[in-house]
């Protein structure tokens, strides 16, 4: 089976945009899921508050996520 | 719709004489969140039998904290001076107290017990006699370890042997016990230095005679501590059953009179009379001086004063959409002169969530999830009113998992209206998200030109607008000059356009030039609704693919493929669930309510009783 090289590497492309965003959120969380933790154990009141700071980073990933599928939209692979 | 409940500050004058008629209607009313008067007069203070009603209080509840949940019967309201009299004179109050202090002290004895037993047994095999262990020329030194413990300090102390140190140790199990005779002069705790051990109190309570003695004397009292104690725990039960109701009911009775006793603390008086004011809702005025009236005969003058002070915040929803406010609060509570966005909340939440997790099968799992929550939790507290919103939020689940024909993954063969297939609609799906972010987020900044327009920052309103046509007229322009989206001239003016506004905004705000960027990040960002949706449906499908159970590969395998199935649509439920709420929340929070939420609004406190159990 012939290997369309240009799908290939948009297919690559699509998976380092999604890897890149996933790392980035990933540093990010380790930060505020450690001091946020540490905020917890002296006010559980924070609970709510934490948890939205939490996930703010979560955005880096779906930037990742939009430009993949961009990506694989242009190059035809969906 | 979009504002919180229009509020009055009223001011209330009144004679002395009527004071405490006031006092009771405004309580029973519950319409009146009481301020202090600016006005250059005297304080008043509390009623005179402020205090005798707080002690009375501070006894009936003690002694409900003693006795036993019971069934409470309804009373009709006894005056204050009659319930302060019933609760000093309440002779079952006074015996509660005796029996829990009695108890207290029972407890505390058979602590005591328990440690004596303790040492005791740790030292049974030695043959000590814990009598004779005072002396004015040796200490004794005990401690608890365990066989490493005792190697290390037997070890330390045999070079002390010169210093008159004796070491004795027994075993009792896995403990070791280790008694040390030594001169008061050495420091036994520079030996312990690193061996882990307890220190034993040899001067205990009831370590008299020899261990046998001991465990004899404690066996023999713990058996009356336990008689006395079961005799307390019967007659606290028969004091429960007869006057707990009355006493709780007491307590009611008390709050209330106490809460009007010390509310004149509040108002300002003059020689013969005094002055109330207090913020109400703008609806209940008229009913505030028709219920003043007519406890005063008339004797109440009311007037709605204009101030420029803030508002405290009411908002008035059904009862079932109350936990959205609960949510907003958490956050920040909205201030009563910006626009209210619960609404907007109540609708977008439940869709986004719906989005989210878009599977009947899920949808049906949720709630009921959530309604277990909703049975096990207090509902004043965050995961009540969280799982009150996530009920909710389970039919908008099903509704888009029926749009989507979705049920644990598995396709019906049917077609609904506004059909949509999370694998072949991937990109009208995405286009469909961000535009639904364009739209909030473009709300938002609406309701942002609003609020400052209303707060009269009318440069930040116009700056607010202009940012807007930075963002659409630019997009015209890119759209125009990469991608052909529009002919030449078309995006040379909307660029122009463009690089005007965002100079005037620049000029106008230096905070709103710098937010521009987030009007286009921002709404990308509701992307994540499609992201997490088809994430969903993508690991459930994959479950149902791979582990779908068959009777035709036997019933052993049918049994592990199942619970393999259940267990792992549970986890992707969960994750699903947990993204929805948080994603559903944080989309509205953060890239919503950042566009024009002020918050730090002042709560409504009436002041008022909720009577549950005494009739005025």
């Amino acid at each position: 089976m012939a290997i369309d090289m240009n799908a290939a590497i948009a297919a690559i492309g699509a998976g380092v945009a999604i890897a890149g965003g996933a790392i980035g959120t990933g540093v990010a969380q380790s930060g505020i899921g450690s001091a946020g933790l540490g905020l917890i154990a002296e006010k559980k009141e924070n609970l709510g508050i934490v948890l939205l700071f939490f996930v703010i980073p979560e955005t880096l990933l779906i930037f990742g996520f939009v430009i993949a599928i961009l990506v694989m939209l242009q190059a035809g692979l969906i | 719709m979009l504002r919180t409940e229009p509020m009055a500050k009223i001011r209330v004058i009144s004679i002395d004489a009527s004071k405490a008629a006031v006092v009771a209607a405004l309580h029973a009313i519950g319409a009146i969140d009481l301020r202090k008067s600016s006005l250059n007069l005297g304080d008043d203070r509390p009623a005179d039998n402020a205090a005798d009603l707080s002690d009375a209080l501070i006894r009936v509840s003690g002694a409900l904290q003693l006795l036993a949940r019971q069934p409470v019967a309804k009373e009709g309201h006894r005056g204050a001076a009659a319930l302060a009299r019933e609760a000093r004179a309440y002779a079952a109050i006074d015996e509660t107290y005796s029996l829990g202090n009695e108890r207290k002290s029972l407890n505390d004895d058979l602590k005591a017990v328990g440690y004596a037993e303790r040492v005791a047994q740790l030292f049974s095999g030695s043959g000590i006699n814990f009598s004779r262990m005072a002396s004015d020329y040796v200490a004794y030194s005990a401690f608890e370890t365990d066989k490493k413990g005792a190697q290390q300090f037997i070890r330390a102390a045999k070079g002390h042997k010169a210093n008159g140190i004796e070491v004795k140790a027994s075993r009792s199990g896995k403990k070791f016990a280790i008694l040390v005779v030594h001169s008061k002069s050495v420091a036994v705790d520079e030996l312990m230095k690193g061996v882990k051990a307890n220190e034993l109190d040899l001067t205990a309570k009831y370590l008299t005679g020899t261990c046998a003695d001991v465990m004899r004397s404690m066996s023999a009292r713990r058996k009356d501590d336990a008689t006395r104690l079961r005799q307390i725990a019967e007659r606290l039960a028969a004091l429960s059953r007869k006057h707990y109701s009355r006493l709780f009911c007491m307590r009611e009775m008390l709050e209330i009179e106490l809460a009007r006793a010390e509310a004149s603390s509040m108002f300002k008086r003059t020689e013969s009379t005094f002055i109330i004011e207090g913020w109400v809702q703008k609806r209940h005025v008229d009913m505030v001086l028709q219920k003043l009236s007519s406890v005063t005969n008339g004797r109440a003058y009311l007037e709605e004063l204009h101030t420029d002070e803030l508002a405290p915040t009411h908002t008035r929803r059904p009862k079932f959409l109350r936990p959205f406010d609960y949510l907003v609060g958490f956050y920040s509570l909205q201030r009563s002169d910006e626009i209210d966005p619960t609404w907007i909340f109540i609708i977008s939440f439940p869709i986004f969530y719906g989005l989210m997790v878009t599977d009947v099968g899920y949808g049906i799992a949720s709630l009921i999830l959530a309604t277990l929550i909703t049975r096990r939790t207090d509902p004043d507290g965050l995961m009540y009113n969280a799982a009150k919103v996530w009920q909710l939020n389970s039919f908008a689940a099903m509704a888009f998992g029926v749009l989507s024909n979705q049920y644990f993954g598995f396709q019906l063969g049917y077609v609904p209206p506004f059909h949509f297939d999370w694998l072949q609609n991937t990109p009208e799906l995405i286009a469909i998200t961000v535009l639904f972010g364009v739209a909030q987020v473009i709300l938002g900044l609406v309701i942002g030109i609003v609020n400052s327009y209303g707060h009269g920052h009318k440069k930040i309103a116009v700056a607010r607008f202009t940012s807007i046509l930075v963002v659409a007229f630019g997009t015209i322009a890119v759209a125009g000059a990469f991608f052909g989206a529009f002919n030449a001239l078309i995006a040379e003016i909307s660029g122009a356009i463009a690089v005007v506004s965002l100079l005037l905004t620049g000029v106008l705000s230096g905070s709103e030039a710098t937010e521009i960027t987030n009007l286009i990040t921002h709404p990308l960002s509701y992307a994540r609704l499609m992201g997490f949706g088809l994430g969903s449906v993508i690991i459930a499908f994959l479950i149902d693919m791979a582990f779908t159970p068959s009777l035709a590969n036997g019933i052993p395998m049918f049994i592990l493929f199942g619970v393999i199935f259940v267990l792992l649509h549970f986890l992707n439920m969960i994750l699903s669930i947990f993204e929805g709420i948080v994603q559903g929340v944080r989309l509205n929070f953060v890239e919503f309510f950042s566009k024009f939420y002020l918050g730090n609004g002042i709560p409504f406190r009436p002041f008022g009783y909720k009577r549950v159990h005494t009739k005025e």
